[in-house]
């Protein structure tokens, strides 16, 4: 292969070419020697105070998710699913939804109609760390090829509702109250035309008290069975798959509640039209520069991110790329796929991670203020380990209870192919990484010390969620052609800790966008309640804050998304707390 | 007799080329390239030996033009030494090289091929062939087998040791590493042999030496920018700013409108507190992207628009050309391709409107001024066809279509001798251009020239052997030999042919 990263003249050119081309890119990015799978992983340091033990099974989450052919022949069959947790039935205790895709045979002789052989899950939580399935009978099965979904009460009635990405049309499942839902993605006009939908996000835009929908295309549906595997790949003998660059982009949608059941469909109207046609996968509302709006990041693959920067009244203006979203600093288009967002360095405004590529490092954007955000992969000694993986789902998310934020990542090749290059160190299956932030602003990955022994795969979608409700943050993660895995947080660092589930009363009931501010001990946090993160997935929609050694938060400031603040002081720590607008707050 | 122009009816021939630059030479893939396949390195290596005078002479000649980059002028004149000495390596090697240089991979591919048949114990006819391979099919590694074979003869091969070196790349970077280094021990200037080592030890994140060795590749060529790119990478992972930065300028003095290269210097500055300065980078990034993102989009809608006028869907064919014209109106190849296809609907005045705009975006383009001729012509305005079509010859004297049409009005003005000169070059240019032969031997029969009118005709039919124009034009001009069974048999293959084909109003009864 060619030695040197080629000039930057013919680089429009590799960008043309296939997933394989990017083997050149390495040349050009770092490229650290790490040994994947059960190789040596030399870059250790762990802290021991960060621990996951494996459930899938013991807690019942065996339903296998499909993605197409094992041999992995069309570019729909690679890019897996999500997951999400709801407390669908307000228990009290989350819920898991898992996503699950089709086959290619079922996608042509059925359409939209229902597919034979496949369903969504639904995980009720039992309480006790076991789960039952019981999508078929909630109604939720979907029987369709799934790419994501998000969890929100979008019709303010108190009950969490799911949408549902497809190939195909999506769903808009009403949570009826009683354990059942109903599909009314057309009634309510965000079924949308028959294309490939990948990403969901609700956020109110437009703060008018109603949750609204941003979604994501990817590809349009024309091309994406086309079979043959004519693109060579690193020297592997035989083809591979070819995609998505050189085929067409699908546009993303952006749907804004009328507060009546409905949505009208406004993405050109609001300026957030995919004029390019780039291959949107996850799209996350938060407000990057605090102005108070929820501005909208969208993870494109091998193209420049989006980010649209909500200028009030209904409108958006692309800015990624001279707010320094679009690129990382080498200025080169990545493969962007997951999105974790967070304020991982505690300054007031949300930073965030782009999954990426093998050979490319993932990307960490720090968020300096003043509508300006940097790329730190290296300072944050995220960009080398990172580099030899596949990355997708991937979150902020505090493991240990210390007050700072960690970092998780589900990863995983896109070619089975990969298991049969010689001297190739990239593996199709591929063991997550944890990186614990133990110094403000840097990471170690310590996930072979924190993860058991797990067989690994080529993993998807990726959420935390304390599901046992005893104060640690919990992860599942969606694997290609198996079963989910669902690690439980058996970390024993003692850390205090505070989750708060918000309640909007002028705001959105689920009071997605609200921005809380907490102090407690020397540290301030901050965090968002969001829809639509990680991989196509669904985080806990309780915001979990750890607060170290601290016995109670000095003072809690919350930022509605109607406008008001109000701030509370001294809450005791290890509670889940219920924050009503307006009312207060009572522990669950 | 009216001049009918073979298969094309009675129209002079259009030049479908998009207006091209004269090759340049573009930063080759794999740098080592470029220094090995110059014309004065070759032949400061081995002194050329020659049976003929003539094949001597068209060398030099093209040896010259190849100086200039003029590789059009480099291939006729190094044809004409092959029609000498076919069996001429260095004749064959040159050739392939300007083959090479036009991009015409299968051509040069086989007479480098050739090349190493006719000497397999010449070490540049391997390495040549496998930096024709390589270069005709990047990334796949082709040329490393000659390599290897150029340096079993010649274990000093620089050149062979570093693209070998490339092609093992990173999968073998061992392997790779010492070849490098056994380059630079022999020739310690040479620039590629540092650069690919410098992305080894990048690899291997060895980055001070890496940073070493591109230094070092600077310091041999200032001008190259991919060392200095390669170094503003390492930098900014060490996250050396300020030096980061000088680099991220020192290119962008070459390279205005590189955007990446602009976006990292805008982070760079951010970095260095720079905030305003930085974010204004930025933003220029974006404008020089957009902006290639735009010309990108109008190239497509024109090569749509080129295409469908190909498939003679004039239709389509104004409408993706328009489209682009709305998009940027002095786009030179829009507004070319816009006239041919309003002159191909018979709306002359438009498509003179829009040839003589591109001539006016564009007078360097050669092409344009022809089509502008042409055009003209089909108005009946000779003079300034002709003024044209010899600004169009000027700029570019090797465009067979340009001699053809100047022949053709040469012939109409009873000029008739130069004429034939003009038809004779567009055939030399053009060994397969029938119409070119077709007019020449009407322009020879005019002027009572029956022998070398037959020959003219003969080469014709033997190119298109089922055109009954050229059956017909050789009848008649057997007549006029007094070949009378000759030319009824002419005429009846005539006949028949014009039988057999759909009717063609233009064609003479």
């Amino acid at each position: 292969m060619p030695l040197k990263c080629p000039s930057k003249a013919l680089l429009s050119e590799m960008r043309q070419l296939p997933r394989f081309s990017l083997q050149l890119l390495s040349f050009g990015l770092l490229a650290a020697i790490v040994v994947l799978g059960t190789d040596k992983d030399p870059l250790q340091s762990g802290s021991g105070e960060i621990l996951f033990r494996e459930i899938s099974s013991k807690a019942g989450l065996n339903g296998i998710t499909r993605s197409g052919s094992l041999q992995k022949t069309a570019v729909i069959e690679i890019n897996g699913s999500g997951l999400c947790w709801l407390d669908y039935d307000n228990d009290g205790f989350l819920d898991l939804y898992v996503v699950n895709g089709s086959t290619v045979e079922e996608l042509r002789s059925s359409g939209t109609a229902p597919h034979r052989g496949t369903q969504n899950y639904l995980y009720r939580n039992n309480g006790n760390r076991t789960f039952t399935e019981v999508g078929e009978n909630a109604g939720v099965s979907s029987k369709a090829w799934g790419t994501g979904c998000a969890a929100a009460d979008y019709n303010n009635d108190g009950f969490v509702d799911l949408f549902v990405t497809n190939v195909g049309e999506c769903r808009l499942f009403k949570n009826r109250g009683d354990g059942t839902f109903e599909d009314v993605a057309k009634q309510a006009k965000v079924n949308g035309q028959f294309s490939w939908y990948t990403g969901a996000t609700f956020g109110d835009y437009d703060n008018d008290g109603y949750l609204d929908l941003f979604v994501t295309g990817y590809l349009v549906p024309t091309q994406i069975m086309e079979a043959p595997k004519e693109c060579n790949w690193k020297g592997f003998s035989g083809s591979v798959y070819c995609g998505p660059t050189g085929m067409k982009g699908a546009p993303d949608v952006l749907y804004r509640n009328n507060g009546n059941g409905t949505f009208t469909e406004v993405t050109a109207i609001a300026g957030v039209a995919d004029k390019d046609l780039l291959f949107g996968f996850t799209a996350t509302f938060e407000d990057f520069d605090n102005d108070g709006n929820l501005d909208l990041f969208v993870a494109n693959d091998r193209s420049r991110n989006y980010l649209y920067h909500n200028k009030g009244g209904g409108n958006f203006e692309e800015v990624g790329e001279i707010w320094g979203v679009a690129y990382p600093i080498e200025g080169i288009a990545q493969a962007n796929m997951g999105v974790a967002v967070g304020d991982y360095d505690a300054n007031g405004f949300m930073d965030v991670l782009v999954t990426t590529f093998a050979q490319e490092h993932y990307t960490l954007y720090k968020n300096a203020g003043r509508q300006l955000f940097m790329d730190v992969s290296t300072e944050s000694r995220l960009a080398m380990p990172t580099t030899p993986f596949l990355g997708w789902g991937a979150f902020f998310a505090d493991l240990d209870n210390d007050g700072r934020l960690d970092l998780f990542t589900a990863n995983g090749h896109v070619y089975p192919e990969a298991d049969k290059v010689a001297n190739l160190r990239e593996k199709y299956s591929q063991r997550p990484l944890v990186f614990r932030q133990a110094t403000a602003g840097t990471f170690t990955e310590i996930g072979q010390q924190c993860l058991p022994v797990l067989k690994t795969h080529s993993s998807r979608g990726a959420a935390y969620a304390d599901f046992d409700n005893d104060g640690d943050l919990d992860i599942a993660y969606t694997n290609m052609d198996a079963a989910p895995t669902l690690l439980e947080n058996v970390s024993t660092s003692g850390n205090r800790w505070l989750s708060i589930k918000t309640v909007g009363r002028s705001s959105n009931r689920d009071a997605i966008g609200a921005r809380l501010r907490i102090k407690a001990g020397s540290r301030q946090q901050y965090a968002t309640v969001r829809s639509g993160e990680s991989y196509l997935s669904g985080n806990d929609p309780r915001v979990h804050f750890g607060l170290g050694p601290a016995d109670e938060v000095a003072e809690l400031q919350v930022r509605w998304p109607s406008g008001k603040e109000e701030v509370f002081t001294k809450i005791r720590a290890n509670q889940v707390l219920i924050l009503e607008e307006g009312k207060g707050g009572s522990p669950r | 007799m009216m001049f009918v122009f073979v298969g094309r009816g009675a129209h002079p021939t259009f030049s479908f080329s998009m207006a091209q630059p004269k090759p340049t030479w573009r930063p080759p893939l794999i740098l080592a390239f470029g220094l090995t396949l110059t014309v004065g390195l070759v032949l400061a290596t081995e002194a050329p030996k020659f049976r003929t005078l003539q094949a001597k002479a068209h060398y030099e000649k093209a040896i010259e033009f190849s100086e200039k980059s003029d590789w059009n002028g480099a291939v006729l004149e190094l044809n004409r030494a092959f029609g000498h000495e076919p069996a001429n390596l260095q004749i064959l090697i040159e050739l392939g090289i300007a083959y090479g240089e036009l991009k015409e991979w299968q051509q040069a591919v086989r007479l480098h091929t050739k090349a190493v048949g006719l000497a397999p114990s010449s070490a540049r006819a391997h390495y040549n062939l496998g930096v024709t391979l390589d270069r005709s099919k990047p990334g796949k590694g082709l040329g490393s087998e000659e390599y290897r074979k150029a340096l079993q003869l010649n274990a000093k091969d620089v050149n062979s040791l570093v693209n070998l070196a490339v092609n093992l790349g990173d999968q073998e970077s061992a392997q790779a590493r010492k070849l490098l280094e056994e380059a630079l021990q022999l020739d310690p200037k040479n620039p590629e042999a540092h650069l690919n080592l410098g992305l080894l030890h990048r690899n291997a994140r060895e980055h001070k030496s890496a940073v070493a060795s591109f230094e070092r590749a600077i310091e041999l060529n200032p001008k190259a920018l991919e060392p200095r790119r390669q170094l503003v990478s390492i930098l900014v992972l060490d996250e050396r700013w300020d030096e980061a930065s000088k680099q991220c300028e020192q290119i962008l003095s070459q390279a205005p409108e590189d955007p990446d290269i602009r976006y990292t210097y805008g982070q760079t500055l951010i970095r260095k507190g720079l905030t305003v300065e930085g974010r204004e980078e930025l933003q220029k990034s974006q404008a020089s992207r957009q902006k290639r993102q735009r010309s990108e989009e109008i190239d497509k809608l024109v090569s749509q628009g080129v295409s469908s006028l190909k498939k003679g869907d004039i239709q389509n064919s104004l409408e993706r050309l328009n489209e682009a014209l709305a998009k940027d109106a002095s786009h030179a190849a829009a507004q070319m391709y816009s006239g041919l296809a309003l002159a191909s609907k018979g709306d002359l005045p438009q498509a003179i409107e829009a040839l003589s705009k591109a001539v006016q975006l564009e007078p360097g383009n050669a092409r344009a001024h022809h089509n502008l001729g042409t055009v003209l012509l089909q108005t009946g305005n000779t003079d300034a066809a002709l003024q044209e079509f010899e600004t169009a010859l000027q700029l570019d004297p090797y465009f067979p279509e340009t001699h053809n049409n100047i022949g053709l009005v040469l012939s109409g003005s009873q000029q008739v001798e130069k004429a034939v000169e003009h038809f004779e070059r567009a055939a030399e240019l053009n060994p397969q251009y029938v119409e070119a032969i077709f007019n020449m031997g009407l322009a020879l029969r005019s002027s009572n020239r029956i022998d070398e009118a037959l020959r003219a005709f003969r080469r014709a039919a033997r190119l298109a052997p089922r055109n009954p124009q050229v059956q017909l034009a050789m009848g008649m001009t057997l007549k006029d030999k007094g070949d009378l069974k000759g030319s009824q048999e002419a005429l009846a293959r005539a006949k028949a042919l014009q039988k057999s084909q759909p009717s063609d109003p233009r064609t003479p009864q």
